[in-house]
């Protein structure tokens, strides 16, 4: 497969992130920017097949310190 | 023992020799700051050397041993640190411009640990730039060298933790995991490294590259060591918010233990398409040895693997960028230009992008959990390639050198990587076995199995 050009890579990025890159940008980022836009469309075809899952997340309640063990000085 | 014996001995070796006073943690000192003296100009793996700190603290593990107050197997064993872990008065850079002199007053809890278990901190290894990226090509302190090959790579992020231990400079060196970072490297260069599960070991006090995917554990020559470093490593912290407080087994107790009956499948799809087919043959050829020693060999195929990969990817670039926004947008030029160019990418993504990933994460944690309950771990190669080379390095080798280790930090997984073999030209082969959720102890019993029934670990670098 052929690399897309710069102004296919712009219009891409544009319409994937929502962000307008200069011509020295998108050249700068063109090695990294085809997996990327691969990436946001690998979840797209996954938004139908989540159902109702929640996402992982590191999350651990934080037990608030006892009035007595608070130090104000 | 010959001095090279020594260099090269495993903490289980050394252990009861220290403990009977055969050996004196100031012998073994000596021998390790001559040989960084000796070898490592040409390696560059330490970042800071700790020279006096490190005779003060043999000479006290010295003391307490003959006082009849032996702390265990890393009592008066000289290690190495990654410099990506806070140091108590020593300089603690990450690798980068950004804290070239930050002195911190505490020490991170994996330091804690080894400096209650009496383990002797030689000094602070070199390291891939903020431990973002694979090759431990340091633009700021230089690139660490691999100790079989010193025009090559040693892998990275934990470069100059994996060339200190295969070089015989440290008995173990401490290592971080985010995407490749301690299996990749000790891959690279012929010593074990193991990523604990998710959780098990506190990363209180490393510098986060990504919260959700960073692991702290060691690197070391053998298996049982592994398990030994692991034993005191290991631990509930709630200083670190991802720690779990889950009781931790005796790491070793399953070591030379028969593998009888245990089933090991081997992943060929994805993980072996590709790369290097001299890795794909040493790979290969540890199933006829795991088969000969009881275990069970399958197929299996786990079939979004390449999708947790690619989802992986997005959520190390965007965990990384909002760690350093503030540095980025303030101190840009503290960055090398490959760096700031890959953390600012990151910033491209949507907060619902990596919400979306994160529902995937969850998603595949449950099906990859599924997939393996009929089994108690899987194989593959650590690497599809060897190390590569620091001029010259393909485009394709970047990706590579993470596709097969960094699908098991976005899931969790424990996963350790062992020698399985050389390449014609001498480069080490890793052999990635991962277990299930909290299950270490099971992958550090079939490592062992195998290292016990294969030399690879025995062959030592030609230094310089």
């Amino acid at each position: 497969m052929s690399e897309p050009s710069i102004e296919t890579l712009k219009r891409d990025v544009q319409e994937a992130f929502g962000v307008a890159l200069t011509d020295e940008q998108a050249e700068a980022c063109r090695g990294r920017l085809p997996t990327m836009l691969e990436n946001v469309h690998l979840l797209a075809d996954w938004a139908g097949r989540l159902g109702d899952t929640a996402p992982a997340q590191i999350q651990r309640a934080i037990e608030a310190p006892s009035p007595g063990a608070r130090s104000d000085d | 023992m010959t001095e090279n014996e020594l260099a090269f001995a495993t903490i289980s070796d050394l252990a009861p020799k220290l403990r009977s006073k055969k050996i004196s943690p100031v012998e073994l000192t000596e021998l390790a700051l001559s040989r960084i003296e000796r070898h490592d100009g040409a390696l560059n793996s330490f970042i800071t050397v700790m020279a006096e700190h490190a005779r003060m603290a043999a000479k006290a593990a010295e003391k307490a041993i003959v006082a009849g107050d032996y702390r265990g197997p890393l009592h008066g064993v000289p290690i190495a640190v990654k410099d990506l872990y806070a140091t108590a008065g020593t300089l603690t850079t990450f690798g980068s411009p950004l804290f070239a002199d930050w002195v911190p007053d505490h020490d991170a809890a994996v330091i804690e640990r080894l400096k209650a278990a009496g383990a002797i901190i030689l000094g602070k290894t070199n390291l891939h730039e903020l431990a973002y990226g694979t090759t431990s090509a340091n633009p700021h302190y230089g690139p660490v060298h691999n100790p079989w090959r010193q025009d090559y790579h040693p892998g990275g992020s934990s470069g100059g933790s994996a060339a200190a231990v295969a070089a015989g400079l440290a008995w173990m060196a401490l290592g971080s995991d985010t995407g490749a970072s301690i299996r990749q490297p000790a891959a690279c260069c012929g010593i074990v490294g193991i990523k604990p599960t998710f959780g098990r070991v506190s990363k209180h006090g490393c510098l986060p590259l990504a919260w959700s995917m960073d692991h702290a554990g060691p690197l070391n020559r053998g298996v049982r060591d592994a398990g030994l470093t692991l034993n005191l490593l290991a631990g509930y912290d709630p200083r670190d918010p991802c720690s779990v407080d889950r009781p931790v087994p005796d790491f070793t107790a399953g070591l030379g233990q028969s593998i009888k009956g245990k089933r090991v499948a081997v992943v060929r799809k994805f993980f072996m398409e590709g790369g290097d087919p001299e890795v794909m043959a040493a790979i290969e050829a540890t199933l006829p040895v795991l088969e000969s020693l009881g275990a069970e060999i399958r197929e299996i195929e786990l079939p979004h693997i390449e999708d947790a990969f690619r989802a992986g990817t997005l959520t190390i670039v965007t965990e990384g960028a909002t760690y350093h926004a503030d540095h980025l947008k303030t101190r840009p030029e503290a960055f090398s230009a490959q760096c700031r160019a890959d953390l600012e990418l990151g910033h491209f993504y949507k907060a619902t992008d990596y919400l979306q990933a994160q529902r995937m994460r969850r998603h595949l944690m449950t099906e990859i959990a599924e997939l393996m309950a009929p089994l108690d771990a899987l194989v593959m190669p650590t690497s599809p390639i060897t190390a590569t080379p620091i001029e010259g390095n393909p485009p394709d080798h970047p990706v590579y050198r993470v596709r097969n280790t960094m699908p098991f930090n976005f899931l969790g997984l424990p996963a350790i990587s062992l020698p399985s073999g050389f390449t014609e030209e001498g480069l080490p082969i890793g052999l990635q076995i991962v277990g299930k959720g909290f299950d270490e102890a099971g992958i550090l019993q079939i490592a062992h199995a195998y290292q016990q029934a294969t030399d690879w670990d025995t062959r030592r670098p030609k230094l310089t």
